[in-house]
């Protein structure tokens, strides 16, 4: 079959389950559960081998394996790979090959571009040998790998969001009617231009101040403090992660609504952009007012473990990203259902499941992590942050989803 | 679905999440309630020494062992520690009651144990050990420079009556069993601890004197520990002053918790590790502490130990009350890298005398 220029492989892929469902989705889910679990221990977990789960470096692995990955698969619609190695190749060797590709690609931006090209020749801050040969500014080893670690994070995060915000609201306009290669560049551009300028007023104000003396004249003070009561660039991943995860459920559940409704491209993606980040905002705010009420406390400003507001944002992206994993499971594994009744019916129902899905992997993480992963127990311990377990648990799911087609419980049609 | 029933049910939708929010706001004020507030008395006054806030002495040895061991989540007790690094933490504190007698009270046992006898021996509370003068050994949590240095308190004092957070793990137990050899971590007891044990919930205050209670938070701690606690004084006519070895719940956080509970709360002061910029490093969230530690109105912060220099020097250039060390840290044998050459001394460093 010739390469299809306006279909994309995700599109035009069908796979049918080996087994009948819900024994193929329960089936499929304890299979990645084991994996994540192998997979955690080789390069995350504190007990195992690697202990990438410092916890800000191996946070910063998965987001930027995240990231590649939604180029991959969003943007250039797995190209360098054709679209007669995504239909003919054994689904274990084309899964492992692509993935493969991907962390390879993640590892080279973490460790060259980041580490040793733009942290020594540009912005200090993404790199943390870089922070360390740079010498005054109290960095140490542990530190240094840290702080490098969390810009990068932010800006990958910056990243992921702006590309799938620009591709959920304007699809691949104004590059639509250009060849295949041309728009999956411009989309890619488009999606880094933008994380740059949101990252240097979101972002560069907490870095500045990261460091001790605060660099006064790199940036202005965090300009969110006062509602935020923190300084901590936290505060934006509170609303970025919900926005995000919006994002992916206007296509995985919802089907393109509502935005799809508005048929000029331009408007469409002013409508998205608007809708996500005030959709964002508000569930922040709201999660937070939850959290008041089952934490039996209010944050404030200066506060620490459940009264800390920045870990309170951080909480909220944590939960969200919960939800997203929740609903990737839904969508991969139990074939996004359900698929009958209206679009109104389906939208609800799929948001409810990931919504309860991810309060149930959220209760998992903690009540089991301990035992599994090795982490420590209790929650808004300062150093832990669960999204480097669900970031990387919902990587496996994609995956396993979309590179693997499935296998071995779904076969191509 | 047509644009105005979109349209519509955005609007539901706003109604009902405005509608839950209010809702709820009863809910969120009974949480926020004060509940039952707690008299734990009061005392004339408080005078801590500092017998040791050097749990280590270069902190960039301290780190990279860390990094090593491979990080913050590992167990402390699968480190392999530079011995030569290692200090450790204790705090003497006596207190005065209204009708004149005294209570002595020790904080923490310290880590490395030659420092820790060196300490001891330097500060006079070997002696009170050896006399059995402590009335009570409170441990604020399991860290190693907290902890780890028991064998040189109970080699003195077997059977001195302690106090321990109910979260330790099972070999912070067998230390106290006097059963426990880790050539990894370096860190052993073979004296077993025989006198009476309280080990504290988080659920209840402990009170121990008049005017001085133990009060226990369960939280989640870095290189797998679990729990501390803290001692807080309610001194007359001054307020409410706390003690603790590395307030890792967070200065605020312990002092939110002792306005809402204790009976009369009136800030007054603070004393010990507050767990800030422990490595001297800086993120945006110190800053925040400063802001909220002035809201508070404090009126003596005695910082050392994880408290980090750098927070404790810009908090003082923002006008917070930082009680100033002396020199006599430097008649110690060892001394810290951190601090010396610097323009003010804003820890309360080993030998000082802090009076409350």
């Amino acid at each position: 079959m010739s390469e299809n220029m306006e279909t994309r492989w995700l599109e035009e892929r069908r796979l049918r389950n080996v087994i009948p469902q819900p024994f193929s989705g329960l089936l499929n889910l304890a299979i990645i559960v084991v994996l994540s679990e192998i997979c955690w221990y080789v390069f995350f977990s504190p007990t195992g081998y690697l202990k990438l789960y410092t916890p800000m470096l191996g946070v910063a692995l998965v987001v930027t394996i995240l990231m590649v990955i939604h180029w991959g698969m969003d943007c250039f619609d797995f190209w360098p790979f054709n679209r007669q190695f995504l239909q003919k190749t054994n689904p274990l060797l084309k899964g492992i090959v692509l993935l493969l590709f991907y962390v390879v690609i993640a590892i080279l931006i973490m460790f060259v571009l980041y580490n040793q090209i733009i942290g020594r020749l540009g912005p200090i801050f993404f790199s943390g040998p870089a922070l360390l040969s740079g010498g005054g500014l109290g960095q140490y080893a542990f530190s240094a790998s840290e702080n490098a670690s969390y810009a990068q994070i932010m800006m990958n995060l910056s990243i992921i969001f702006f590309t799938i915000l620009w591709l959920t609201g304007f699809g691949y306009a104004p590059w639509g009617k250009t060849e295949k290669l041309t728009r999956s560049f411009s989309v890619w551009i488009m999606g880094i231009f933008l994380a740059i300028i949101a990252f240097s007023f979101l972002f560069y104000p907490h870095i500045a101040y990261q460091f001790y003396p605060a660099q006064v004249f790199m940036s202005v003070p965090p300009w969110w403090s006062d509602w935020a009561m923190t300084n901590s660039s936290m505060f934006h991943f509170g609303w970025i992660a919900p926005a995000l995860v919006l994002l992916y459920w206007t296509t995985m559940f919802w089907e393109g609504r509502p935005f799809s409704l508005i048929r000029n491209s331009f408007w469409r993606g002013v409508a998205t952009i608007v809708a996500a980040v005030i959709a964002g905002i508000v569930i922040m705010l709201l999660t937070n007012k939850i959290m008041d009420w089952y934490f039996e406390t209010e944050a404030f400003e200066g506060g620490n473990l459940v009264e800390q507001p920045a870990w309170r944002w951080l909480h909220v992206a944590e939960i969200f990203i919960y939800m997203a994993a929740a609903g990737a499971v839904l969508y991969h594994y139990f074939d996004n259902w359900p698929r009958g009744f209206s679009l109104p019916v389906r939208a609800i129902v799929r948001t409810v499941i990931a919504m309860a899905g991810g309060l149930v992997l959220r209760w998992l993480y903690y009540a089991l992590g301990p035992i599994f992963l090795g982490t420590v127990p209790g929650i808004a311990q300062a150093e832990a942050t669960s999204l480097c377990w669900t970031v990387m648990f919902l990587i496996l799911i994609i995956a396993h989803g979309v590179f693997f087609d499935g296998y071995p419980l779904k076969k191509r049609e | 679905m047509k644009r105005r029933d979109f349209l519509k049910g955005v609007a539901m939708t706003g109604a009902t999440v405005g509608a839950a929010t209010t809702f709820m706001g009863p809910f969120v004020s009974k949480g926020l309630a004060a509940k039952k507030m707690e008299n734990i008395g009061e005392c004339k006054s408080v005078k801590i020494t500092c017998v040791s806030e050097t749990s280590w002495f270069d902190s960039p040895q301290m780190l990279k062992d860390l990094k090593d061991g491979g990080g913050a989540m590992v167990s402390q007790y699968d480190i392999p520690w530079t011995q030569s690094n290692a200090g450790g933490y204790i705090a003497l504190i006596e207190v005065e009651q209204l009708d004149g007698s005294k209570h002595t009270i020790q904080l923490d046992t310290g880590w490395e144990q030659g420092w820790t006898d060196y300490a001891m021996q330097k500060s006079g509370l070997d002696s009170l050990l050896d006399k059995k003068k402590i009335d009570v050994l409170v441990i604020s949590h399991e860290h190693l420079d907290h902890y780890w240095g028991l064998k040189s308190t109970l080699k003195r004092y077997q059977n001195i009556p302690m106090m321990i957070p109910n979260t330790f793990y099972p070999e912070g137990k067998a230390m106290l069993a006097g059963k426990y050899k880790n050539d990894k971590a370096k860190v052993y007891n073979d004296v077993p601890h025989k006198g009476e044990l309280v080990e504290t919930r988080p659920d209840k205050l402990y009170k121990l004197f008049p005017g001085v209670a133990v009060k226990m938070f369960d939280i989640p701690i870095l290189i797998k520990v679990r729990g501390e606690q803290c001692l807080i004084f309610n001194i007359k006519d001054k307020g409410v002053a706390t003690v603790t070895g590395c307030c890792h719940m967070g200065l605020l956080t312990m002092l939110n918790w002792a306005a809402r509970n204790i009976e009369g709360y009136k800030p007054y002061a603070c004393y010990g590790g507050l767990h800030i910029a422990v490595f001297e490093n800086w993120d945006p969230k110190f800053d925040d502490i400063i802001k909220g530690a002035k809201k508070m109105g404090l009126q003596k912060i005695g910082c050392n130990h994880c408290t980090g220099w750098v927070w404790a020097q810009k908090a003082r250039d923002m006008g917070l009350p930082i009680v100033l060390g002396t020199q006599k840290y430097k008649e110690y044998k060892t001394l810290p890298t951190t601090g010396p050459g610097a323009k003010e001394n804003v820890f309360i460093r080993n030998g000082d005398v802090m009076v409350l």
